[in-house]
């Protein structure tokens, strides 16, 4: 368990930092905790196991975090904005599976489903994450990284 | 010669940092399309001349392995070189890719990766 929570933090940290340049911490200053989350994303997967990658990020960064991506001046539309979230949570579960289920099993990764929490209500899963980590970003935001496996079926298959 | 690329992700910011990555390898690229799953970038291989593609597994509608099986069964675009792009770290799927006849850049991915893709191919960019 220790070993994905290390891992999940790492993946975090690596697609946070080479997509969106934002660098990261794994110490969230304890002045950040009362920052509002502000956008969540889920990705799905599925294969040998199946689950879902939760990424919530607290403060204003969702602006920054595509300008940054795309290389621009000006904070792209909302739209672009939403899915340049959803690409890096993408990422970090590409690259977290192998650490779930194995170099060798292939898993199916969901569309990214991207709410804006100033505007919709969370859709956090609904248990206990099987791995959670932390991470500042930046000068003042922070994010929060959750995995949720779901129990086998009782016919032991885990792909849908 | 500029190569005339397709750069297919069901991700509209990917696609951009796609384009914006190709700019800094300093290969001369020509017409530039893109598409957001594979069946439109298969429309677009039937309008227009594609010299290599770039492209996402995970897609709606026609994910990239869909994508690569129907284009080498497609006479007219089977030798199409296709660089795969994704996340994907299954050593088994990325081995069946390249038997495939693929080359595999992982995301998150450096100029370099593309480099080295883009000038392994043969017969594109012989002189480096």
């Amino acid at each position: 368990m220790g070993d994905l929570t290390e891992r999940l933090q790492e993946t975090g940290a690596l697609a946070f930092e080479e997509l969106a340049f934002v660098y990261t911490d794994r110490e969230v200053p304890a002045e950040r905790r009362a920052i509002p989350a502000t956008a969540e994303v889920r990705v799905g997967f599925r294969g040998p196991m199946s689950g879902e990658l939760l990424v919530r990020v607290h403060g204003e960064l969702l602006a920054t975090l595509a300008t940054n991506m795309l290389g621009e001046v000006e904070p792209p539309a909302d739209r672009l904005q939403r899915d340049a979230l959803g690409e890096i949570a993408n990422v970090i579960c590409g690259n977290l599976l192998p650490a779930v289920g194995g170099a060798s099993n292939v898993f199916r990764l969901d569309a990214p489903a991207v709410r804006d929490l100033r505007r919709e209500a969370s859709s956090a899963p609904s248990g206990r994450p099987m791995a959670r980590a932390e991470l500042a970003l930046g000068d003042d935001g922070w994010a929060e990284l959750e995995l949720y496996v779901e129990p086998p079926s009782a016919d032991g298959g885990g792909e849908r | 010669m500029a190569l005339n690329v397709l750069v297919v992700d069901d991700s509209a910011v990917m696609r951009k940092m796609i384009i914006k990555t190709l700019t800094l390898i300093q290969t001369p690229f020509g017409e530039v399309h893109e598409a957001s799953n594979g069946a439109e970038a298969l429309g677009v291989l039937e309008a227009h001349r594609v010299d290599v593609a770039l492209v996402d597994l995970n897609m709606p509608v026609m994910d990239g392995e869909e994508f690569l099986d129907r284009v080498r069964r497609d006479p007219g675009h089977a030798d199409l070189p296709v660089i795969i792009v994704s996340t994907e770290s299954s050593e088994a799927r990325i081995a069946a890719l390249k038997r495939k006849g693929a080359w595999f850049v992982h995301k998150p991915f450096s100029p370099e990766a593309f480099r080295q893709a883009i000038q392994s191919i043969p017969g594109v960019f012989q002189n480096g």
